[in-house]
C-alpha cells in the first residue's frame, strides 16, 4: 500500500541498537543468576571481584559516565562475578540454595535469614577461603549472636533440619 | 449470667467467613507467587531485577543459580515498537485482512 508509508501505525521497529561494537571489546558471558542467588552471593562476589569492581568505578569516574570507555574494564567485572557464582555452586550448592529460597521467601530481607546465611558464610570460607565483610559498620551484624529483630521465618527449623541431614549423610 | 450460645452464633458465621475470604485470598496469592510470600516495599531496582528474573527464567518468581545467562537472555529485551495512534487498529492492509478472515467470512480473533 502506498498510503501504508504516511501512516504512522504501521512502521513497526525492534529497540535494538544497530551499531556494531568495536572488535577490541570481547564478548562476554551474562550473569545468569536471578535476585536472590546474586544478593546471597553479593558480599563474596565483593569480596573476591574488589579490585575489578574498583577499576570499573574508577573508570566511570574518570570517562564520565564511561558507557563506551568502560566496556572493557565492565567485561572483567562481570567474568569475576560468574567465576564466583560457579565456585559458590559448585562447592556450596545446598548451602546456597537454602539461603536464596530463604530470601525470596522473606521479601529479600537479609536479617531474616541469619541462620541460613551462618551456614553459607561457614562453607563458603571453607571451601573458597572468601569472607562477607560490611564495609563501614561499627559492628558486623551478622555475627551477632543475639540480634533483636531476627523475622518471624522458617529459617531456624530449615537450616536445623538441613545440618541434620548433612549429618546424617556424613556418617552413612 | 451466661449468654445462651444462640447468641454468639451470628459472631462464629461472621468469624468464620471473614476468615474464609482472608485467608483464602492469602493463600491464593502464596500460591500464585509460585508457594512464594508477596514481595513488598520494591523500590525501581526490585522491580527491575524481577523483570530481569522473568527474562532468565520465564516463570513468575522464578529464581535460578546459573553463573551463566542462557542464550536467550541476549536478546530477550527486544520488543517490537511501535509509534501510538488512535487508527492503530481501524485500517487493515488487505493481506491482514485475508489472514484473519474479514475476507474470507472465518473470523479469528485471537
Amino acid at each position: 500500500m502506498v498510503l501504508g508509508e504516511y501512516f504512522i501505525g504501521r512502521h513497526n521497529w525492534e529497540n535494538v541498537d544497530k551499531n556494531k561494537l568495536s572488535d577490541d571489546i570481547p564478548e562476554v558471558d551474562e550473569v545468569g543468576a536471578t535476585s536472590a542467588p546474586l544478593l546471597s552471593a553479593s558480599y563474596f562476589i565483593g569480596a573476591k571481584c574488589k579490585p575489578y569492581n574498583e577499576d570499573f568505578m574508577l573508570c566511570k569516574d574518570e570517562n564520565n559516565g564511561g558507557t563506551v570507555e568502560c566496556l572493557k574494564e565492565g567485561r572483567r567485572v562481570t567474568r569475576c562475578a560468574v567465576s564466583v557464582l560457579k565456585d559458590i555452586n559448585k562447592y556450596c550448592f545446598d548451602e546456597f540454595k537454602l539461603h536464596y529460597e530463604c530470601l525470596e521467601q522473606e521479601n529479600h530481607r537479609l536479617g531474616h535469614c541469619r541462620h541460613s546465611e551462618k551456614l553459607l558464610n561457614k562453607c563458603v570460607f571453607d571451601n573458597l577461603k572468601l569472607e562477607k565483610k560490611i564495609p563501614g559498620v561499627q559492628e558486623q551484624i551478622h555475627l551477632k549472636e543475639n540480634p533483636i529483630f531476627q523475622g518471624s521465618s522458617q529459617d531456624k527449623s530449615k537450616s536445623a533440619e538441613f545440618l541434620k541431614l548433612k549429618e546424617a549423610e556424613a556418617k552413612n | 449470667m451466661p449468654v445462651p450460645f444462640e447468641g454468639l452464633l451470628p459472631y462464629a458465621i461472621m468469624t468464620a467467613f471473614f476468615g474464609l475470604a482472608g485467608h483464602g485470598t492469602g493463600f491464593i496469592r502464596y500460591w500464585d507467587n509460585g508457594w512464594k510470600n508477596d514481595r513488598f516495599n520494591l523500590d525501581a531496582w526490585d522491580e527491575k531485577m524481577m523483570e530481569r528474573d522473568f527474562l532468565l527464567t520465564g516463570v513468575k518468581r522464578g529464581q535460578s543459580s546459573d553463573p551463566i545467562a542462557p542464550e536467550h537472555f541476549k536478546t530477550s529485551h527486544i520488543q517490537l515498537q511501535r509509534y501510538w495512534t488512535p487508527y492503530r487498529d481501524q485500517y487493515f492492509i488487505f493481506r491482514e485482512r485475508l489472514y484473519r478472515g474479514y475476507v474470507t467470512g472465518e473470523w479469528d480473533f485471537s
